[in-house]
């Protein structure tokens, strides 16, 4: 089903508690992916992937993909949070 | 296990956030000693739910030993409080061992004792911002993304 864009910028944010930094915030157009907003705020941030574990954002509590749309999270909302979650090693 | 007054500022300053984010995902938080007289300041309760699995309430206990410096010791209790033995409080997740009663993952005491390689470099505990909420949030990613039932 073809997305509707309900508006035509959306702000997006997204926290990381243990940075020194405050949110990454900016205002995307609907068609931008989850894996720009996450490449984005990786650099804000200023974290890498390594062996021991990746980078990845959670919406809602669910881990999101890099193809999904911010405009298909936002729904009718003119904003999306997500957490930068830190997917470490197990033993 | 008693905790120095710099730490129980700290975990004070910080214990705000993490209760505001465990109310948005089914959560709460109680610190041992606003049970009753004699409770332990060092010691938190925090109820977990799994995401779309809401009938199912697991409680951590978090005993912090130096905030933000050292990684607090994570268990399963089937109650606030209930002993810290009981394989079924536990859940089914990546490094969660119900067996062993602990976490094996650079996230708690537990896990850098089993692994004390997780100290250094990028595994290393955190000390910036606001290590509690890190990793309240780790875990409660763990339940809404990983989570496959409760331990017998």
């Amino acid at each position: 089903m073809p997305e509707t864009a309900r508006h035509d910028r959306i702000e997006v944010r997204v926290s990381f508690p243990i940075s020194k930094k405050g949110p990454y915030q900016a205002d995307v157009t609907p068609d931008t992916t989850v894996g720009v907003v996450l490449a984005d705020a990786m650099r804000h941030f200023e974290v890498q992937n390594d062996s021991q574990f990746t980078y990845v954002l959670a919406f809602d509590g669910l881990e999101r993909g890099d193809a999904t749309t911010i405009g298909s999270l936002a729904g009718d909302s003119e904003e999306v949070r997500f957490t930068l979650v830190k997917k470490i090693t197990q033993g | 296990m008693p905790i120095d007054d710099e730490s129980f500022l700290n975990l004070e300053s910080d214990e705000g956030a993490v209760a505001a984010s465990l109310a948005e995902h089914r959560g709460e938080l109680t610190r041992d000693d606003h049970i009753s007289d004699g409770g332990d300041r060092a010691v938190y309760w925090i109820t977990f739910t799994p995401k779309g699995v809401t009938s199912q309430k697991y409680i951590a206990r978090y005993e912090w030993f130096a905030y933000p410096y050292e990684p607090p010791s994570i268990k399963f209790a089937p109650a606030v409080r209930g002993s810290l033995v009981v394989s079924s409080a536990w859940p089914m997740m990546n490094g969660y061992r119900p067996t062993s009663f602990d976490i094996c993952r650079p996230m708690c005491r537990e896990g850098f004792t089993t692994h004390p390689e997780w100290r250094q470099g990028s595994t290393a505990w955190p000390t910036e911002g606001n290590p509690f909420l890190w990793v309240v949030e780790i875990m409660q990613f763990h339940f809404d993304n990983d989570y496959q039932g409760r331990s017998a």
